[in-house]
């Protein structure tokens, strides 16, 4: 079955136009959400505090959450959480709500009791990147983007209609023209990375724009009623305060209440509404290990009584939808091995992206590039190629700001933003968009290369020491990437040394509509 | 090959702003109205709801014209609007 030529034409056209348009800002996400996967393994890499193993036993660091939670309910915040230690992050975190909503964080030392306010964020930061949220309106985007994404998985899969294999297994490097090389390259990619973005086309649909199409489903689905949209989302709406002092709920009970009812869920975190109030109100996350949907909550009253439990895998068609496709999207069943798995795909589908806009570039380069097709080049150049010089600008930061600089985790995003703008400033300088980006990919794989040999030489330890796993892994994860990048690099110079493009198309017919494609 | 096409401006607006705003008026209607529980109306509208709205603008630029386009798009948003006020 194929599509007639009209057919064909206009979802080409579509195709190219919506790809080109969304390229950046879906290789962004896409790129981004590889470290989003490894937001809480990142913890011992960005605070040098977290690289011992856990010094108390669960009963030790519930004494000591105790006394915090019984501090904090004085000031009665409406809102407060804290976790126990685990493996990745052996302090207590503390989570208070800033002006304006924001959050704050603290860490304290399970046995000492002693704190220190948060001072890096690269997990948290590069996760909340990959949803673009600390740009503004930039969930809404991505939420946009998702559709984008849909629509060209949609387009994509109908321009290929008979001709799927055949595109899978079509590959001809030695043929020795760009345009045939990014052609190929983008189809087999898309057509390997088909389920993965048509998965991360509608769960980022549905989980970025929920904010803003939230209102409008509630008036139309729900009647006007928000309470009972969160009964379907299964997250019931917290009563507020009533205004009668009450000391802090007993954690340890709430604790044993909530692994007695979930044994095979972990629970390490408490997120307490309405702290030092009668109404006080506990919930505790967990994670059943090995689900796909794994998500479950315990929600008890500030006596210990059971207000509300959710099961893994939600209790109506909606939650145990949203609940397995939120599992598929953060990999919340996978173990390191598969989240690495998950990175590479993530990689691979940014590479499909990217390939997109080079073959735009590259058969636009064959009648006279034109003004838009020379934006994009240098957008190409320095929004994709300056990315990992951005990530490696803030992982090199993470290691040289001085550990008491006032506003450091503000710093660290700074450093990002700057790298990242700087690197599209200096595409739009230099004359040729490869060059550039070439540039752009050799300085950000020499840092990624640097960066665990800088840590090391820091802290005063052997590099690549295998007794200590997650620092092992995330210096395997950024001198794989490093290489990564350098063979980009170096790929993009071969290419360059091409013939030009002109002069071998003029030689070659095209046999058929895919390879005019 | 495929014979030369021009999109013009009316056809594609309809496709980027029209199609898509139409889709998303259908399923919020039919959301109100489907004689279902509600989790499953709120779960037809995410997850059937979302990738139309996506599709919508295949439909916009598959139309004969640009004319037909936006008559097509105002033939879907406004039953589909009055739906919403009425109900």
């Amino acid at each position: 079955m194929k599509l007639s030529p009209r057919s064909y034409a206009i979802f080409w056209d579509a195709h190219a136009w919506a790809g080109a348009v969304a390229s950046i800002i879906l290789f962004a996400v896409f790129f981004l959400g590889a470290f989003a996967l490894f937001a809480e393994e990142l913890a011992p890499w960005q605070e040098q505090a977290f690289r011992a193993p856990v010094a108390a036993t669960d009963d030790e660091a519930l004494a000591v959450a105790q006394r915090v939670a019984e501090r904090e309910a004085i000031a009665r915040p409406g809102w407060f959480g804290i976790s126990l230690p685990t493996d990745e992050e052996p302090w207590l975190r503390i989570w208070r709500l800033g002006d304006g909503g924001s959050l704050a964080y603290s860490f304290v030392d399970p046995r000492s009791g002693e704190s220190f306010e948060q001072r890096s964020d690269l997990g948290d930061f590069l996760n909340q990147m990959h949803f673009l949220e600390p740009i503004p309106y930039g969930q809404l985007v991505a939420g946009l983007a998702s559709l984008v994404l849909l629509f060209l998985a949609g387009t994509g899969l109908l321009l290929q209609l008979g001709s799927v294999v055949k595109e899978l297994l079509q590959f001809r490097p030695h043929v020795g023209r760009r345009r045939v090389f990014w052609s190929d390259a983008h189809k087999v990619v898309g057509v390997i990375s088909l389920p993965f973005f048509l998965l991360f086309g509608l769960s980022g649909a549905i989980l970025c724009l929920d904010p803003s199409l939230r209102p409008a489903v509630v008036a139309s689905l729900f009647d006007g009623d928000d309470a009972a949209m969160s009964d379907v989302t299964e997250w019931p709406r917290i009563p507020g305060p009533t205004g009668v002092d009450a000391p802090a709920p007993d954690l340890r009970a709430a604790y044993r209440i909530a692994t007695e009812r979930y044994p095979n869920a972990l629970h390490r975190w408490f997120f307490i509404a309405n702290l030092g109030d009668e109404n006080t109100v506990i919930d505790l996350p967990g994670e059943q290990d090995g689900r796909i949907a794994p998500f479950t909550n315990v929600r008890l009253a500030r006596d210990g009584s059971l207000l509300w439990a959710r099961d893994a895998g939600g209790d109506n068609l909606y939650a145990g939808a949203a609940a397995t496709l939120y599992g598929l999207h953060f990999a919340s069943f996978a173990k390191l091995g598969g989240k690495a798995v998950y990175a590479l795909l993530a990689m691979l589908a940014s590479f499909g992206i990217l390939s997109g806009n080079l073959l735009w570039i590259e058969r636009r380069r064959i009648k006279r590039l034109g003004r838009f097709d020379r934006i994009l080049a240098k957008l190409t150049s320095g929004g994709c190629a300056g990315l990992p010089l951005a990530v490696a600008a803030i992982f090199l930061a993470n290691q040289l700001l001085p550990l008491g600089a006032d506003g450091r985790v503000g710093l660290e995003k700074l450093v990002f933003f700057a790298a990242w703008g700087g690197a599209l400033a200096y595409a739009f300088a230099r004359g040729k968009a490869a060059e550039s980006a070439r540039h752009l990919l050799f300085a950000a794989g020499a840092l990624f290369l640097v960066v665990p040999l800088l840590d090391a030489l820091r802290t005063g330890r052997l590099p690549f020491d295998p007794r200590a796993p997650w620092l092992l892994a995330t210096e395997g994860g950024l001198v794989l990437l490093g290489c990564l990048v350098l063979a980009c690099a170096v790929a993009i110079a071969r290419l360059e040394r091409q013939a030009p493009v002109r002069a071998n198309l003029q030689k070659v017919a095209a046999p058929d509509r895919a390879a005019a494609a | 090959m495929a014979a030369p096409h021009v999109h013009g401006l009316a056809r594609i607006s309809a496709a980027i702003v029209g199609a898509p705003v139409a889709m998303m008026l259908v399923m919020l209607a039919a959301g109100a109205t489907l004689p279902l529980p509600a989790d499953a109306r709120l779960f037809a509208f995410s997850f059937l709801g979302l990738p139309a709205v996506a599709a919508a603008p295949c439909l916009a630029l598959l139309a004969r014209s640009g004319r037909a386009a936006w008559i097509g798009t105002a033939a879907v948003c406004i039953p589909s609007a009055a739906i919403l006020v009425l109900v």
